[in-house]
């Protein structure tokens, strides 16, 4: 499912206009870049939690020209399936794909 | 920092940036967002949302795995995962408060030199952050196996029920065996004991155990049971079929001696120079070079073997 059709399956769920949805959906978007950049989490219940993970500084060395180098820290947003959600793709039969 | 936000908040949030919204509109509209990421990922391969990442269900092969605490082999089934792939744009924003950090080139084995970054190799490291990213992009969450057994726990638990039965009935057998085969030894030993003496010291107590490995031959022959010729070690470059021949006339029948020596000689293919090698008195009715027929069965016997040892 592309954007595209994901802002019109929410349009249709949730029965607002168009232009509506598609500024609603950059909204939320920007709204959980901005709780993730302040550090925080958001735990939507049912469906899973956006938090941040902290990537350590680790050594790197490029394999051709053998140079090494010190890769900084950094912050990674992660996406934690909820046990409700978990639940239920641990229900999808495995078969059947 | 570290706060836990929930659905309120973030509806809150949403009220925040855009004037003029109706707070039940943005409510159901957060719901609906949700319920169609949640839905489309059982029905599409995958949900990807500009600007903040791309969600799709990956699906995990089965696999076999150890029980830690009883190490019992069993099998993880095969099942699906979630994975959240970051938009470029979230993780750019999520990166925020170490975003003025760069890669810095190490000069020596051990001291961290700060360069400035004009001097870095502008191609390696762009080629290293490529990497890098590549590495950080798959985030993947996966279900736990623990609770995976559980729910297969009841439909399996019957089928446990009978294994461990067996099991039970299995170790009461071999007890049984071990018990019995103990007080045999124990009672009949003194008068097995001077046959044994009698026979050539280096193959008696080999002999027994050997007699249980044996396949089913067409011809039960057990040359470790035949008496010794000669015991020699095996010099370096020297094989098997190259004492066959010499004291016996005919390589084919290096089987013989491979299975007089079976108990110390795993692989025939591989044996350490100096393995002290017994060459068994040939019997006439096994191993004749002029008897066409003899030869074929040791050749039969060394394309067993072949075929057990290339591999």
């Amino acid at each position: 499912m592309t954007n595209k059709e994901f802002i019109r399956a929410v349009q249709l769920e949730s029965k607002l206009d168009k232009q509506k949805t598609a500024l609603l959906v950059e909204a939320l978007n920007a709204s959980i870049g901005k709780v993730l950049s302040e550090g925080d989490s958001l735990n939507i219940w049912g469906f899973g939690s956006f938090e941040l993970k902290k990537r350590g500084e680790r050594l790197s060395v490029n394999p051709s020209t053998g140079k090494r180098f010190m890769i900084p820290p950094k912050l990674v947003p992660v996406f934690r399936p909820g046990t409700n959600l978990k639940n239920k793709i641990k229900q999808i039969d495995s078969d059947e794909q | 920092m570290n706060n836990r936000f929930l659905l309120p908040d973030l509806v809150r949030f949403i009220l925040d940036t855009t004037e003029d919204l109706d707070k039940k509109e943005v409510e159901t509209f957060v719901r609906a967002y949700f319920t169609v990421i949640e839905k489309a990922l059982f029905e599409e391969d995958f949900v990807k949302i500009n600007n903040l990442g791309k969600f799709s269900l990956q699906k995990v092969e089965a696999r076999k795995s150890i029980n830690v605490n009883t190490g019992e082999a069993f099998e993880i089934k095969a099942h699906y995962k979630l994975t959240f792939v970051p938009d470029v744009k979230l993780r750019e924003i999520a990166n925020k408060p170490f975003e003025h950090l760069e890669a810095i080139e190490l000069e020596n084995e051990q001291e961290p030199i700060k360069k400035e970054t004009i001097n870095l190799n502008k191609p390696t490291t762009k080629e290293d952050n490529i990497m890098e990213k590549k590495e950080k992009t798959v985030f993947v969450v996966t279900d736990k196996p623990a609770a995976n057994e559980k729910k297969t726990a009841p439909e399996t638990q019957k089928a446990k029920k009978g294994k461990l039965v067996a099991w039970i009935v299995f170790v009461v057998v071999m007890c049984a065996l071990i018990v019995f085969a103990l007080w045999k030894t124990v009672f009949t030993g003194p008068e097995i004991e001077p046959t044994i003496t009698e026979e050539v010291v280096e193959s008696a107590p080999v002999a027994p155990v050997v007699e249980e490995v044996t396949p089913p031959a067409p011809k039960v022959v057990d040359p470790a049971d035949w008496e010794t010729l000669k015991v020699v070690p095996l010099q370096k470059g020297k094989r098997l079929t190259l004492l066959a021949l010499e004291y016996y006339g005919n390589k084919v029948f290096w089987v013989y001696i491979y299975e007089a020596n079976r108990s110390h000689i795993k692989n025939p293919n591989k044996i350490l120079a100096g393995t002290k090698i017994r060459i068994p008195k040939p019997d006439p009715a096994v191993i004749n070079a002029k008897d066409p027929e003899l030869v074929r069965i040791a050749k039969e016997k060394e394309t067993k073997y072949r075929a057990q040892f290339s591999k």
